[in-house]
């Protein structure tokens, strides 16, 4: 069974400080406590500054005894962190997972990784072998994906919505849609007259 | 208690074993019947009288857990079910004062036991939940008196304010007097908020919560590193995930937790002046 009372806490612990952490986690959608969605900042200094990355987690009913699943829903260009589908290679949320460690604390461990890619240890290969190969353009392709997927002002997204609520869509309809593409106005459209 | 045959005393476990095979399968009324057989054999034993209780509990007969929970201490007075259920008894009608005391003892009784009769999970909510209930009456009786009591301060010191003014017919001694009186108004507000302070929820500190629940700590224990866990926590994560300190990722095994009695006094100290730290979710 989901331990409820620590997760409640958990949640109510992160957000408290999260100007200062850059992490931040919240529910998915509804009450599930099961299914959350975490932020985290791109750290100063890298590739990732500036960019808001956005993480799906899923507890397991053994949670805290078993780690949280976490996967980068932002697209990101990183050598642990697959660029096809943002599965993340990171030792604590596989067999260094402790039930002392806590949402919040996993959460800045991929802040970290992101700080210090681990290209020895690939998640994704292709750009592994461009970080250590061709690191200007590893630098380069990274900061380009962080400018293209991850920096959604909200302002940006603001205006897609009123967009296209005024071709007619519910506006409930048009953020949800939004969301589920990744802030991609055009994708939004095509779901939202193919549904 | 030597009166009873060998026989019958068989007789009577064999009629307990039916009892709790009744029991499993939620034959309640059946169980009962196999338990009272077997307390009419034997009523010197505990045991059949806290079975037949945590059936009787089963079918919302608090009376009668009453009743049995009561022999079954006077038989045993260290019975950790027969605390618990006369706890919640003694809740059900409405006897706070006593029901608690109850559910104290189971768990205290009940700390260290053994897993598999293990019940500080089952009674720290329903105590906890008592004792919440019994703070939040409290507490609001306590801030009503204190705000009757302030009142009553801060219209003294007014009258007693205007009485010096009125005989004092030199206006400098009165704006000092006035001066004096905001101080003193000031210092009286100061003095009543301070004293309410033990009743205003906040947040138990850090190092009388477990690092795995996050919660305040029931029954705790020190690991050879020393951190301390709750102690059923600790022993699931040394089942389920391994043999280590989950801090420190030092080995650990399951003997080497000892019950960390200061921390388990610092908990009771901390709830007894902020009874709002009972709460649970």
């Amino acid at each position: 069974m989901l331990d409820v009372s620590r997760v409640q806490k958990e949640l109510a612990e992160c957000n408290k400080d999260k100007a200062i952490s850059g992490v931040s986690i919240n529910l998915h959608r509804g009450d599930d406590l099961s299914h959350l969605e975490g932020t985290i900042s791109g750290p100063v200094g890298t590739p990732y500054e500036g960019g808001t990355f956005r993480i799906d987690v899923r507890l397991p009913s053994g949670y805290p005894f078993e780690p949280p699943k976490m996967q980068f829903v932002t697209k990101v260009w990183h050598p642990n962190i697959s660029s096809q589908n943002g599965a993340i290679c990171l030792d604590i949320l596989k067999d260094q997972w402790s039930p002392a460690l806590t949402l919040k604390t996993a959460l800045l461990s991929l802040q970290a990784l992101l700080s210090a890619p681990e290209p020895d240890d690939p998640q994704d290969a292709v750009v592994a072998q461009q970080y250590l190969r061709n690191h200007p353009t590893f630098v380069a392709t990274a900061q380009y994906w962080t400018e293209a997927f991850a920096k959604r002002t909200s302002v940006g997204i603001e205006e897609k919505v009123q967009k296209l609520v005024e071709m007619g869509f519910p506006e409930a309809l048009v953020k949800s849609t939004l969301d589920s593409v990744n802030g991609d106005e055009n994708m939004a459209l095509e779901k939202l007259c193919s549904s | 208690m030597a009166t009873v045959p060998k026989s019958v005393r068989k007789q009577a476990e064999v009629l307990r074993k039916a009892g709790n095979a009744a029991f499993k399968k939620e034959r309640f009324g059946a169980a009962i019947d196999a338990y009272t057989e077997a307390i009419v054999l034997c009523p010197d034993v505990s045991v059949y009288w806290t079975n037949r209780a945590l059936c009787r509990m089963k079918r919302n007969d608090w009376t009668g857990v009453e009743e049995d929970c009561t022999r079954a201490l006077e038989l045993d007075s260290s019975s950790v079910k027969a605390h618990y259920m006369l706890g919640r008894a003694l809740l059900m009608k409405q006897d706070t004062v006593r029901g608690i005391k109850e559910l104290e003892k189971a768990l205290d009784l009940g700390r260290g036991a053994d897993p598999s009769g293990y019940m500080i999970d089952e009674i720290w909510p329903v105590l906890a939940d008592a004792k919440y209930k019994e703070w939040e009456e409290l507490s609001d009786r306590r801030a009503w008196k204190l705000q009757c009591l302030k009142e009553l301060c801060n219209e003294a010191l007014i009258e007693h304010d205007f009485l010096e003014t009125s005989r004092n017919l030199d206006e400098s001694g009165n704006a000092a007097a006035r001066d004096c009186l905001s101080e003193q108004l000031e210092l009286l507000g100061r003095v009543f908020s301070k004293a309410a302070e033990a009743d205003k929820p906040t947040e138990i500190p850090d190092y009388l919560c477990c690092k795995i629940t996050l919660d305040i700590f029931r029954d705790p224990v020190i690991t050879p590193s020393g951190v301390t866990y709750e102690r059923a926590v600790i022993l699931e994560h040394l089942r389920k995930v391994g043999n280590f300190d989950p801090l420190t990722r030092e080995p650990l095994e399951r003997h080497q937790l000892a019950p960390n009695l200061a921390i388990k006094q610092a908990v009771q100290a901390f709830l007894s002046e902020h009874g709002w730290a009972y709460k649970t979710n």
